[in-house]
């Protein structure tokens, strides 16, 4: 026991480097963090430089003869009415600003979240009137309460920030009372208090921490609307006073110069936004960082490095595209000889078309700027599809930054050079301009071709069938109502490509119950998904063929399928609450799917329904159709779901774990349900089951799954008294019986399912299985007949037979 | 000599009387079962026990010691010696501490140890549990189900409780999982001497791990008996109702079991005199004859220090009836 190694130690010296610790590493897990850690330095800099760097005498120092003048490079942005660098001005005016809006937040945040904590443990009546009394301040917009208290304390810097902070504090409040009172109701507080822990440390160890996430989130947007919100009296002339000024100050001057110098305006409005952007990413990074959920699952990609990180993300893309989009599209306007804005893209078109009659009468300059305007459109619109086509993120991230380079490198040479050649113009922006394009069609066409393999599943996509698949026909002795064969699920991750469901082969005859077993992550649920052809994004199916009633599913168009399976097929899921729609009547539920599917009138549907309703046994049918979800009980709920099902006779019922959420004497009920709908209208049922019990006791025959393939599939009858597959004879063990010896331990099965991204090779079970030998270790063991009901994968039931064929 | 006893408890939540009255020993050393379908209050008693839940009424006591009111440095003695496992390993444990954390801030709280003894105590319980000493530097989110409850039953052993409450702890695991947990279970009670109140829906588990069941209904319990006698002859048709909803490995179902009508009536409104006749196969509904169990409660008429079944007309033998 002393040799185990400390754990505080490997945490220890994991903390010698800053940038190492878990915090950090999540806190940067994303490209924002960078971006954050940035924009947080420039800031802060700025914040501390500008006072020590600028003189008073070039922020107040007036020079009328140079005033409104347009960027030069004297002036970076220009003059103000005063002749004053505007540039230097929105400079000066950060300290003072920031210092303003975090002392109004900081005031807000506190009032805030001390009075919602302090709420959200009130007792009962109190509690109520607090929440009102929240609910009432907040029926009133921040601002106007500001502007209202500004009025009261007197119009100057300190008066606003006391107003504002007043002001927000009601929104703060409620979030902190939501996030107290959701917390102190989880089991793991429970766990707290009955391990006889302090309030203190429960305080400060349980809750603070798992809210702590959100009230950062919340802290630095309200950060952000202080900061706008302080800027606007000031804007209005209610806050700062006399020759002190910040950015909101700046803007009221700007303002009444619009249409002579904009970025009088423009500059400080910016300023404001470029800073609540910084406090937005900031907030979030560090809320990533106290999750310890990311400090592991971010190891694997922390192999990789900052600039491969940086790039395999969308957020450079869509922070990249949005902030060249800016620059370029508005930097051109405030150009002397820029050409007119509205004209620019039908002007770029012309002179990309080889218009040199434009080109001619353009500058140089004009060119590039409206060029690069089109690269920022370009950029924009890649931003954009990656958006949509998660999958291509990557790609697109790459060619808006090649867009973006290619128009951002002719836009410095332009900067640094006074004017520029309209050859080198046209040539650096329309290699821009030309690989946008071309990019653009080849993700198209990629997007495209994809869509189409997914939903079909070329053959190049199907791993090749195992032998025995070819060759065996699975146990079924009637009719086959659905065949499937080759059916594969799989996920594309970070990590690699996953499998949940792996090349298997279904037949379910007419009238059959089938049940498909198996413990959590087998693939059970996932293969009832894909037979639905419901498996979520960004799982992709793919099969030779899943043929219903003698139709392969899997060419169906989309309107074709939801319509087929509408009426041929119905699937009932585990949470019945959760699949019933709340805001609609049970009877309005009911009889939906009949009245898309089928043309009747709504009488006949009414009493369809009620049959239905007869059928699942729930009395007082009339009653019930007139009530929602929430007036059932869970039982109630099952039954309605599955009478939902029936509404269209189906001939297959897939049901999907439908009676563990129930309590025993209802799953009883429920299972009898489903067996007099099996014998009485002749459905077939796919029972998709963790419990053997239940299995047993209504399914004729049973598919056993591991780890994504079908080990077993036997006719019930055989299944208690033949040879089974080592997985199948140990699951039901595992099931404390009611004659068992109570004094021996249970029977378990030792370890645990494999990862689907890890499988051992050859029998997935072989290192659970008691009698591994070596072939089980190196070779895949193909589902076999051992008899004419019964398919075995394992080498010890099939070995000898496969030697007697030899 | 009972580990705990409970007397007469009652247990309100506003309106709703979600305890109703219920008596019960927990033998030192030993495991009572509780069952009942959801919503009969089984959950609530391990609330009111550990006093999450407020006691309305009644008396529960540890030792023989009346611990229903206890509070300050009583209830803080009292939350060592009496812990809870909760069902779901997914919420039970605060994902922002690692797992090392976690026990040791149970031990700093009820132990007197050095650091070093502390960290030593951590590995060993872990051990204890069958998981590796090196797993206390993990988080929870990094743990399957199983083991999520192992480090729940790692953690409340830090505090060498006597009495453990095991709330549907294997309820939310596969039956392969679930067999181990039961069985670690088993084997820790045996060393340490540890009483058990076990808590499920699921009979067939509760007949694995229990010495007596209590089996609840609507607040109340209507049958209390030893383990094999009561899986043998069940006197109340509620406890027969419950057995037969078991699925009982027989091909095509137990063909002999009589099912449960309807569900749980709302516990809000219970029904009068016999709460069961509502849904009960043998009384009124079946019976006409039966009017006692509308209008007189059998709990009246029963003594509740020893094993009992609350109902008018007991079942004798099945296949008589």
């Amino acid at each position: 026991m002393s040799n185990a190694p400390a754990y505080t130690e490997v945490q220890a010296r994991s903390y010698l480097a800053f940038w190492r610790t878990p915090f950090f590493r999540a806190f940067l897990s994303s490209p924002s963090g960078f971006l954050a850690l940035f924009l947080t330095g420039m800031l802060l800099a700025t914040a501390l430089l500008a006072p020590l760097v600028l003189t008073r005498e070039e922020i107040y120092q007036r020079n009328v003869r140079r005033r409104l003048e347009g960027p030069s490079a004297d002036h970076v942005l220009g003059t103000d009415n005063l002749g004053r660098d505007i540039l230097k001005r929105t400079l000066y005016a950060t300290p003072l600003t920031l210092q303003l809006a975090l002392s109004a937040a900081g005031m807000a945040i506190v009032i805030g979240f001390a009075a919602g904590a302090a709420t959200a443990y009130l007792p009962g009546r109190l509690r109520n009137m607090g929440v009102r009394l929240l609910e009432i301040m907040l029926a009133f917009p921040g601002i106007l309460i500001a502007i209202m208290l500004v009025a009261v304390v007197g119009t100057s810097a300190e008066g606003a920030v006391l107003a504002i902070g007043i002001a927000f504090s009601p929104s703060l409040a409620r979030v902190a009372y939501t996030l107290a009172s959701g917390v102190a109701g989880l089991d793991y507080i429970s766990s707290a208090r009955v391990l006889g822990l302090s309030s203190r440390r429960i305080v400060f160890r349980y809750i603070i921490p798992n809210i702590a996430e959100t009230l950062i989130v919340v802290s630095f947007n309200a950060t952000a609307s202080a900061l706008v919100a302080v800027s606007s009296l000031s804007f209005l002339g209610l806050g700062v006073q006399g020759t002190q000024f910040d950015w909101g100050r700046l803007i009221t001057e700007g303002v009444l110069r619009l249409y002579q110098v904009p970025l009088l305006a423009l500059a400080p409005a910016l300023a404001i936004g470029i800073t609540g952007l910084t406090l937005g990413y900031l907030g979030e990074a560090l809320a990533r960082g106290l999750n310890p959920a990311l400090w592991t699952q971010t190891a694997a990609i922390q192999s990789r490095t900052w600039l491969q990180r940086y790039f395999s993300s969308e957020y450079m893309l869509l922070t990249g595209a949005t902030l060249l989009l800016v620059a370029f599209y508005f930097l051109p306007w405030f150009s002397p000889d820029a050409l007119d804005p509205n004209r620019t893209l039908v002007t770029g078109a012309k002179i990309l078309a080889g218009d040199t009659n434009l080109a001619a009468i353009a500058t140089g300059s004009q060119v590039a700027m409206l060029l690069l305007r089109t690269g920022a459109w370009i950029a924009l619109l890649l931003g954009l599809l990656s958006y949509f086509f998660l999958r291509y993120r990557r790609f697109c991230a790459y060619l808006g930054l090649i867009c973006g380079l290619c128009a951002g490198s002719y836009f410095l040479s332009f900067l640094l050079a006074d004017s520029a050649s309209l050859g080198t113009a046209l040539a650096s922006a329309q290699l821009g301009f030309y690989l946008g394009v071309g990019a653009t069609i080849l993700l198209i066409l990629q997007v495209v071709s994809d869509k189409s393999r997914q939903t079909r599943g070329s053959p190049d996509d199907i791993p090749a069938p195992s032998q025995a698949s070819a060759v065996e026909a699975p146990v079924s002795q009637a009719q086959p109502l659905l065949q499937a064969r080759g059916l594969t699920v799989r996920f594309e991750l970070e990590s690699g490509s996953i499998s949940p469901v792996n090349d298997i082969n279904i037949d379910l005859a007419e009238g059959e119950i089938v049940g498909v077993v198996g413990e959590s992550g087998s693939g059970k649920s996932m293969t009832a998904l894909a037979l639905a052809q419901l498996v979520p994004h960004p799982g992709v199916v793919s099969a030779h063929y899943v043929r219903l009633r003698g139709e392969d599913i899997t060419r169906m168009s989309a309107g074709q399928l939801r319509y087929f399976l509408g009426s041929e097929m119905a699937m009932i899921f585990q949470d019945p609450m959760s699949s019933l729609n709340p805001a609609l009547k049970i009877g309005t539920q009911l009889t939906e799917a009949t009245r898309v599917h089928r043309r009747v009138s709504g009488k006949a549907l009414r009493k369809m329904a009620l049959e239905r309703m007869a059928d699942v046994h729930i009395s007082a049918a009339e009653t019930r159709l007139k009530q929602y979800p929430h007036e059932f009980s869970g039982g109630m709920r099952q039954r309605a779901m599955i009478a939902m099902g029936l509404m269209n006779s189906p001939s297959l019922i897939i049901a999907d774990e439908p009676t563990t959420a129930l309590d025993v004497t209802i799953q009883a009920q429920i299972i009898d349900v489903l067996r007099e709908i099996n014998q009485e209208q002749g459905t077939t049922v796919l029972l998709i089951s963790h419990d053997v019990g239940v299995i047993i006791e209504i399914c004729s025959r049973v598919l056993v799954m591991y780890a994504g393939r079908i080990v077993e599939d036997v006719q019930i009858t055989e299944l208690m008294t033949a040879d089974k597959h080592p997985y199948t004879e140990a699951l039901i063990a595992a099931v404390p019986a009611f004659d068992s010896d109570r004094d021996e331990p249970l029977a378990s099965i030792p370890g645990r399912p494999p990862d689907l991204d890890n499988l051992p090779s050859g029998c997935a079970f072989a290192p659970r299985c008691p009698y591994v030998f070596e072939r089980c270790r190196q070779e895949v063991p193909a589902l076999l007949h051992v008899d004419d009901n019964h398919r075995i994968a394992c080498f010890l039931r099939t070995e000898a037979l496969e030697d007697a064929q030899a | 000599m009972n580990k705990l006893e409970a007397r007469d408890l009652v247990v309100r939540y506003g309106q709703l009387t979600a305890v109703d009255g219920v008596s019960f020993g927990i033998p030192a050393g030993g495991t009572l079962g509780l069952v009942g379908e959801s919503g009969s209050g089984k959950s609530t008693i391990a609330r009111a026990i550990v006093q999450l839940a407020k006691t309305a009424r009644g008396q529960i006591l540890l030792d023989g010691k009346d611990i229903t009111y206890a509070h300050g440095a009583d209830l803080r003695e009292i939350r060592s010696r009496i812990q809870m496992i909760f069902q779901d390993p997914y919420s039970s444990l605060n994902p922002r501490l690692s797992v090392g954390a976690m026990i040791d801030e149970v031990l700093q709280r009820h132990r007197d140890l050095t650091a070093a003894q502390r960290r030593q105590e951590v590995s060993r319980l872990l051990e204890m549990v069958a998981l590796e000493p090196m797993f206390a530097g993990r988080y929870p989110h990094q743990f399957s189900g199983g083991q999520r409850q192992r480090i729940a039953i790692a953690r409340t052993l830090a505090s060498q409780p006597e009495l453990v409450i095991l709330d549907e702890v294997v309820s939310a695991l596969d039956v392969s999982v679930q067999a181990e947990i039961l069985n670690l279970l088993r084997d820790l009670q045996r060393e340490f001497q540890l009483s058990y109140l076990f808590i499920s829906h699921d009979l067939s588990v509760v007949r694995y791990m229990s010495d007596s069941v209590s089996v609840m209904y609507l607040g109340q319990i209507v049958e209390w008996k030893e383990t094999e006698e009561l899986f043998k002859q069940p006197q109340h048709p509620y406890t027969q109702g419950l057995i037969d909803s078991i699925p009982k490995m027989i091909v095509g179902g137990d063909p002999q079991r009589i099912p449960l009508r309807g569900e749980i009536p709302d516990p809000h409104y219970p029904p009068p005199a016999c709460r069961f006749h509502t849904r009960c196969p043998f009384g009124p509904l079946a019976y006409s004859e039966r009017s006692a169990c509308r209008e007189r409660d059998p709990h009246l008429q029963i003594d509740k220090s020893r094993h009992y079944a609350a109902c008018h007309f007991p079942l004798v033998k099945k296949e008589l009836l």
